[in-house]
């Protein structure tokens, strides 16, 4: 309770931190209206320019919800603390989180939700007019059942990616740049969690390798949930494959904190 | 209120080692950097912890803090093994690390102060009662909603001290909290310190290259070079054992003839006629200064006690010395 009562004031202070330039926020704002726009467009010119309404079993409409909600979702999972942490290593400043009675891990997920909250408010404006603009159109609904499975698997799709920046955090303690590491996962993630081109568009073999990877757990699986792709025992083993991603990469995560903290206190950083 | 028994940390680099290089020791190069040094600080006092660039005094801070595990040898602050609950030590520990802020840059002091208010438990009325009698004691009312990013040094270490101390533990460390502050600042720091001890018998630890920050603050200094405790004690006993000189600085009439110049050491002549003697605590020189003025008239005279600056790096000259 006075644990979570330090994390809420942490992801609050994280949270007002980015609100400090009130022009980068408005500028959020506006660059990502352009971020969820274009692809719009794109998707909309495509299925106009093939002359079919629908492709790869999807219709222009599912693709425009599918651009709304993945661009929302990403923007939850967007908190870079992995790149705090390394900062934080370099500068020495690191000291500071082991000074104070909460656990050091606990700052950092604290302070990344904050961030994750302010990036989906950025996102989630203009996701929300534009929302209000295509659905009656598209004409959408989304049950009950569906909608609570849904949050639950966003829910553990923000744990997933939370666990897997914590994992990543935990390099800066060893490489102290990790700059290239996020390079590669960014690729990765661009490539493999379905954020950008939905992975029902990639050949079979792609698929079979975004599956086994962890990265399409963190936030395609719930908006294949949300867009009704799955039946009920899919979205299940939708929420499954979530809670072993969750476990795996937390049991690695925890041995490298172990080794980590014993650098950082033993050997001395 | 913190106690040292033979407290070592030997750093080990590492060269280049993964975090998937398991149990290998290859190429580790180790450094003494704290070597066997037992003291007792009681409830209360504040301390001067002394010493050269490189002395090892970062690392006992980093070892009462929990943040860096002793190689061997004993260390408990307020009755805790710090590295053993780091977290229960710092509710008992208030740390100023004085190159590194833990204040949130881009937003106002209150803002970290209320994050810290949380962390640490402190209910409301406490927090706004703590908070008004800092705005006071610190001055923090001119700056106190303005970005941490936009402040001087000095108005950043004020809220630094606040944000150390809102917890008021009884324990405070200070590793070069007046690190690149003016003389007002400086001497508004030591006027707080004292006050909190004074008022809450706060014990303080404190590091610092300005020895007029022991001078003003403390009673007692420790001091180590080279990772080994040199001194312990009062600043008084400090400056007897130092034997540094005081300077005796005379304007005199008449020369000071060859053979007497000769026989006194370290004499130093700026100008003509004007002579600096050093004032040691030998007979003999006494003796013999005593026999220069004898002989002339003095036209003008100032004595200079030796500073504590001065005591200390003759101190630590003779320690390289033994
Ligand atoms: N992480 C580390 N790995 C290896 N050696 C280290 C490490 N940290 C410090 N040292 C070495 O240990 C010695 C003591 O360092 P420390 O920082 O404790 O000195 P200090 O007394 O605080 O000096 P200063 O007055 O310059 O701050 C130094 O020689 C330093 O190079
Ligand atoms: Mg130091």
């Amino acid at each position: 309770m006075k644990l979570m009562r330090s994390f809420f004031q942490t992801a609050y202070t994280a949270f007002a931190s980015g609100f400090t330039y009130r022009a980068n926020t408005a500028l959020g704002v506006l660059e990502r209206l352009v971020r969820i726009s274009v692809p719009l467009f794109v998707w909309s010119a495509l299925y106009g320019a093939s002359g079919e309404t629908v492709i790869n079993g999807r219709t222009l409409g599912e693709m425009m919800i599918y651009v709304l909600i993945s661009q929302t979702c990403t923007a939850l999972v967007s908190a870079d603390f992995a790149s705090t942490i390394e900062n934080r290593m370099r500068t020495g400043i690191i000291e500071y989180n082991f000074i104070r009675p909460i656990p050091p891990r606990m700052i950092f997920v604290g302070e990344g939700f904050g961030q994750s909250l302010y990036a989906l408010l950025l996102t989630g404006i203009p996701a929300a007019v534009l929302a209000a603009v295509l659905i009656p159109q598209i004409g959408f609904s989304l049950s009950p059942v569906y909608l609570l499975l849904f949050i639950t698997s966003l829910v553990l799709g923000y744990v997933v990616s939370t666990v897997f920046e914590l994992l990543k955090g935990m390099f800066a303690f060893w490489f102290v740049n990790v700059y290239i590491l996020n390079w590669f996962m960014d690729l990765f993630y661009v490539l493999l969690s379905g954020a950008f081109v939905p992975l029902w568009f990639y050949p079979d073999w792609l698929r079979a390798i975004a599956a086994v990877l962890p990265f399409q757990a963190a936030y395609y699986l719930p908006v294949e949930i949300f867009l009704g792709i799955r039946d009920i025992p899919g979205c299940f083993s939708a929420l499954g494959v979530q809670l072993f991603w969750i476990v795996v990469l937390w049991i690695l995560q925890e041995i490298l904190w172990r080794k980590s903290v014993y650098k950082l206190t033993v050997l001395g950083g | 209120m913190i106690h040292c028994q033979n407290l070592t940390k030997n750093y080990r680099t590492v060269a280049g080692k993964g975090p998937f290089s398991f149990g290998r020791q290859k190429d580790s190069e180790s450094f003494l950097a704290v070597d066997r040094i037992s003291f007792h600080i009681a409830s209360g006092e504040m301390i001067g912890y002394i010493g050269p660039n490189g002395a090892g005094k970062s690392t006992t801070i980093k070892m009462m803090c929990g943040i860096l595990t002793p190689t061997s040898g004993e260390l408990t602050v307020n009755g805790l093994v710090p590295y053993k609950n780091r977290q229960k030590n710092a509710r008992q520990i208030g740390v100023i690390f004085g190159q590194k802020s833990q204040l949130w840059w881009d937003l106002p002091i209150t803002s970290s102060l209320k994050l810290y208010q949380k962390m640490y438990e402190i209910p409301d009325d406490v927090y706004h009662e703590r908070y008004m009698q800092l705005c006071d004691m610190l001055e923090l009312d001119e700056f106190a909603d303005r970005p941490v990013r936009t402040l001087s040094l000095g108005q950043r270490m004020r809220g630094e001290l606040a944000a150390a101390v809102l917890h008021r533990p009884p324990v405070l460390i200070l590793d070069e909290p007046t690190i690149g502050m003016d003389v007002v600042v400086k001497e508004r720091i030591r006027t707080f310190l004292k006050e909190l001890n004074s008022a809450y018998g706060t014990t303080i630890l404190l590091t610092t290259h300005d020895m007029t920050d022991i001078e003003k603050v403390c009673a007692r200094a420790i001091m180590i070079n080279k990772g080994k405790k040199l001194f312990d004690g009062t600043l008084e006993a400090l400056r007897q054992n130092s034997q540094s000189d005081s300077r005796v600085t005379v304007r005199l009439e008449k020369a000071v003839p060859p053979w007497l110049e000769a026989r006194l050491r370290g004499l130093e002549k700026p100008k003509a006629g004007t002579y600096i003697f050093r004032l040691s605590h030998t007979d003999e020189e006494n003796r013999l200064l005593s026999e220069v003025l004898q002989n002339n008239r003095v036209l003008d005279m100032y004595i200079a006690e030796p500073t504590l600056e001065e005591q200390v790096a003759h101190y630590l000259g003779e320690g390289e010395a033994r």
